[in-house]
């Protein structure tokens, strides 16, 4: 009986060896068992390694998945769609062969990185070729604008003259006597340029361009179609700027641009063709390209502020002589000595010019523009407030204005004077809006406020509250326009540098390595740190100066930079921007707006 | 029934502790850290990090914890420090001295036992006997006599070096500046100058257009030449060069290990691995961009990529595990156990003018 308990008891641990340590057979030595122990704890070290390779697969789709709807969003012309419907099936089937573990790592990363440079292929020719266009239309209706801006000085002179001549009684024969000189000086002005006089230059120059387009051989559809919409907008920019007294040096700079532009299509076109991605101009580079044409416009448009003494105020339903006066700060008495032509003080009328004794100069001093917004000129304090610089593409399209964090609660004061024609809340972006026109075609727009505290048709002087600030992120969003035109609040803070030479360089330029003691190093003594440090002739900008270059709007730094080194090939406006990234710096070469924020 | 339970409930648990890496602490370091040196001592094992801008020695325990911050050096100006039996040599740049550091006790007891003056600008050094060989800015190799503070030799030589090794008799000095990127044109044709103990050159070697890093593995010595972008293999007895390995743009940090030589190429983003044996070279290409250092541990391979700011693993095969994001400028990375550290020289997730020390645990 105890025999037979032994044998039981020693089944049952047979069993429970079997169970418990996964063996097939009692006879499996120790040996066996550690063995097959470390094939198990292999194969899970494998699929925890695959699992771990799945997350980052899929961390790779969702990055890709974002571009997709990216380039969706910015409405990719027809050149970039089948690419897209073919990365999006691609993307398909990497997703069916992730579900069914049928792919290596290797060749998954291999298949995610050839993915992701054909979307950078996608952006880099039809995306940059839908901002080429857009960008023209863009530029040709500036162009109308500003043409529009001389031409309406014209055109006001003979129908204030026609004015005065229905008053023939309110007016003296010298006056009368002058506006007519000064009407034929206008018309005799000749035009920058004449249609009927081609001996100018320039009408055959634009002439010679869309001849040159149109001859061009586009064995492409995608040529075509952009040459012929190129060639419709420089008919067009010719006929607008052909029937105008456009300034000469502005139109010579917008023909530039538009050379420019030309030679960036002509490139892309080019880099269509070929597989060299490595001379491909990147979305960035485009889009800054943008911000810093926009810029430039906005202070072609800003130049045009007359130095005059005064501010030219027309009058709007509802004003009186007391209220303008008031909101200017003036007496009325230094208003009437001021418009010596108005006689009958108690009858104005809408349209009429009030000329208001105050230099818009004076109120728009660059020191007490950056105070009023708070805006301390160091770089640190510059990046962190400054939540969406001009131009930038923080939401998808290029920013007219600027958008701070202002503390919350905090008072948001009109910084020159003028009369409310907008109080309301306009739409999500927006939000609460306060809209001011200042004279002179001057209007300042203060958006995104947490309240408002004035209503269409008040007056407003310098540092009265218009609204007060909300507890968000860039609560307070301000634009200046001018003539119509969106200026750079840069221009009324900063000083305009001018236009620069801008290229590149990194710590590995000529030849430098790790192991020198000057690696990094400028001659400042400090060590270059990306988005930071740029090189100037120092002649120039100091060292130690504070730029802001509107093409990096978009850029983590905001656009801004401290001058922290030179360069032997440096001299004159020339500046080196540094950067980790070799394949960028070999590449870049433009000419950019400059800025100087704070010399030190 | 119960064998799957087992194999299921391993599993999950093996599954939940191998994880990706997981991000730890991120130290503010201060300006510009250029590199780790490892310090084993009595109390335990240390690693030092040269914050360069600063001029200061911040120390970390084994499980990368600040310990203590050496401010001692802080006027020196220093360019590197080398760890020898229990001592921190510390390359005054601005001052000139040669600053060594007690480091034998419990850090927070660590203190300057000695500072020697040179009136040359230094930059790096190595030990043979007590006997130092210092590279200065002023294109000098000078013999330092440690323990009784005397400079027994200066060499003039024809252009700055940069990168100095030795072997237990003799001193390797590659001769970085002797190429001239402006002009295009030799300074030297010397490129490798070799010294004894006592400071006399014993050979010299024309190498070709600016001769950087050494590595020296038995009787051979490993010689990267930066513009010439290539690997030469140089016999150290007839100062032969043996094989020449090409490599790309921006070769950088050599590491030797089990018998490989793996070698970043920053430029080209890609990875180099030579076996020194058949010198058969292994070319991985990588994710990330800009690779400057590439370090193998624990059955991986540890790539710092400084464009995109990551760290990327590799395993044994050099096939693609995993990419972590940094967030900064990496040059360095250290082990202890199952912890790493990643030293940063820009912190891009603070956005200031300073590095960071990243430490991460790896599963």
């Amino acid at each position: 009986m105890i025999q037979v308990k032994k044998i039981i008891l020693l089944v049952i641990a047979s069993a429970s060896l079997i169970i418990f340590t996964g063996c097939n057979s009692i006879f499996i030595t120790r040996d066996d068992f550690l063995l097959r122990m470390d094939a198990l704890e292999k194969k899970i070290d494998s699929l925890a390694m695959e699992q771990r390779r799945i997350v980052q697969l899929e961390d790779a789709i969702e990055e890709l998945t974002f571009r997709f709807n990216f380039v969706q969003a910015i409405e990719p012309a027809s050149i970039g769609y089948e690419d897209i419907e073919q990365l999006k099936y691609e993307l398909r089937l990497i997703k069916n062969l992730l579900a069914e573990s049928a792919i290596d790592s290797a060749s998954s990363a291999a298949i995610v990185r050839t993915l992701y440079d054909k979307i950078d292929g996608v952006l880099g020719s039809s995306v940059q070729n839908n901002i080429v266009t857009k960008e023209i239309d863009d530029l040709n209706r500036k162009v109308q604008a500003l043409e529009t801006l001389n031409y309406s000085r014209y055109t006001e002179l003979v129908e204030r003259i026609s004015e005065i001549n229905s008053y023939d009684s309110s007016i003296d024969d010298t006056k009368y006597l002058e506006l007519l000189t000064r009407l034929d000086e206008i018309e005799s002005q000749p035009p920058v340029i004449n249609i009927q006089e081609t001996d100018d230059g320039r009408y055959e120059e634009l002439m010679a361009k869309i001849e040159e387009l149109a001859s061009r051989s586009d064995n492409t559809e995608i040529d075509n179609a952009k040459y012929e919409s190129l060639l419709t907008r420089l008919s067009e920019l010719e006929r607008t700027v052909g029937s105008s007294v456009i300034d000469r040096e502005l139109f010579n700079e917008l023909v530039s641009r538009i050379d420019e532009m030309d030679a960036r299509t002509r490139s892309l076109a080019e880099n269509v063709q070929s597989e060299n991605s490595d001379d491909y101009v990147s979305m960035s580079t485009f889009l800054g390209e943008i911000s810093d044409i926009r810029s430039r416009l906005g202070a072609a448009a800003y130049e045009t502020i007359e130095p005059v003494s005064y501010i030219s105020y027309i009058v709007k339903s509802g004003d009186n002589l007391s209220s303008i006066a008031k909101a200017y700060g003036i007496t009325m008495d230094q208003l009437k000595e001021m418009n010596p032509e108005i006689t009958n003080w108690n009858l104005i009328y809408k349209g009429d010019e009030i000329k208001i004794p105050l230099s818009l100069d004076n109120l728009m001093a660059k020191a007490s523009l950056a105070s009023h917004f708070g805006l301390n000129l160091g770089i640190e304090f510059l990046v962190d407030s400054i939540e969406s610089n001009f131009g930038s593409y923080d939401y998808g399209y290029a920013n007219p204005g600027i958008d701070l964090t202002v503390p919350v609660n905090s008072r948001i004061t009109a910084f020159l004077p003028g009369k409310v024609i907008l109080s309301e809340r306009v739409n999500d972006l927006y939000g609460e809006m306060v809209v001011v026109d200042h004279g002179n075609n001057i209007k300042t727009v203060y958006a995104r406020l947490g309240s408002r505290t004035v209503s269409k048709g008040d007056f407003v002087r310098v540092g009265d509250t218009i609204g007060i600030a909300s507890e968000a992120k860039g609560n307070l969003h301000f634009e200046f326009w001018k003539s119509d035109v969106p200026v750079n609040p840069a221009d009324i803070i900063f000083d305009n540098a001018g236009t620069f030479q801008v290229t590149m360089y990194t710590e590995w330029d000529d030849g430098k390595n790790p192991t020198s003691p000057s690696f990094k190093m400028t001659a400042s003594g400090n060590y270059v740190k990306g988005y930071r440090t740029v090189a100037t002739d120092p002649t120039v900008i100091p060292t130690g100066s504070i730029v802001y270059i509107p093409f990096f709007s978009s850029s983590p730094n905001k656009g801004f930079f401290v001058v922290e080194d030179t360069g032997s090939s440096i001299k004159g406006n020339k500046l080196d921007v540094y950067t980790h990234d070799f394949n960028i710096a070999s590449n870049f070469k433009e000419e950019l707006l400059v800025y100087v924020v704070k010399k030190p | 029934m119960k064998r799957l339970s087992f194999i299921s409930i391993c599993l999950v648990i093996v599954s939940i502790a191998s994880g990706s890496v997981v991000i730890g602490q991120r130290y503010p370091l201060g300006i510009m850290p250029s590199g780790i040196v490892k310090v084993e001592n009595g109390y335990g094992t240390y690693y030092v990090t040269l914050v360069k801008g600063d001029s200061e020695l911040i120390v970390f325990d084994s499980s990368f914890k600040p310990v203590t911050i050496m401010d001692a050096v802080k006027n020196d100006g220093v360019n590197d420090i080398i760890y020898r039996d229990g001592k921190l040599y510390c390359f005054g740049f601005f001052s000139g001295r040669l600053v060594i550091i007690d480091a034998s006790g419990y850090p927070g007891r660590w203190k300057k036992i000695d500072e020697i003056p040179t009136s040359s600008r230094l930059i790096t050094g190595a030990f043979i006997d007590g006997r130092l060989g210092i590279l200065s800015n002023e294109s000098e190799f000078i013999v330092l006599e440690t323990i009784n503070r005397t400079i027994l030799k200066r060499y003039k030589l024809p252009v700055t070096a940069l990168t100095i090794a030795e072997d237990s008799s003799h001193f390797y000095v590659s001769l970085f500046y002797n190429y001239n990127t402006l002009d295009r044109s030799m300074e030297t044709q010397k490129g490798l100058m070799v010294f004894d103990i006592d400071g006399q050159l014993s050979a010299s070697l024309d190498i070709g257009k600016r001769p950087s890093y050494i590595s020296i593995d038995g009787e051979r010595l490993f010689l990267i030449s930066y513009m010439e972008e290539s690997l030469k293999v140089i016999d150290k007895a007839t100062l032969k060069v043996i094989k020449t390995i090409e490599l790309g743009r921006y070769p950088n940090y050599p590491v030797i290990q089990n018998g490989k030589l793996w070698i970043s190429i920053t430029g080209e983003d890609r990875v180099a691995s030579i076996d020194l044996e058949s010198y058969e070279a292994t070319y991985y290409d990588l994710l990330g961009k800009g690779p400057i250092k590439t370090v193998p541990h624990g059955g991986m391979i540890y790539v710092l990529e400084t464009i995109t700011g990551t760290l990327e693993i590799l395993d044994e095969t050099g096939r693609f595990v995993e990419t972590v994001k940094l967030e900064g400028y990496p040059v360095d990375i250290v082990f202890s156990g199952r912890d790493a550290a990643v030293l940063l020289q820009e912190d891009w997730k603070t956005g200031k003018n300073t590095g960071a020390m990243l430490t991460m645990r790896l599963n």
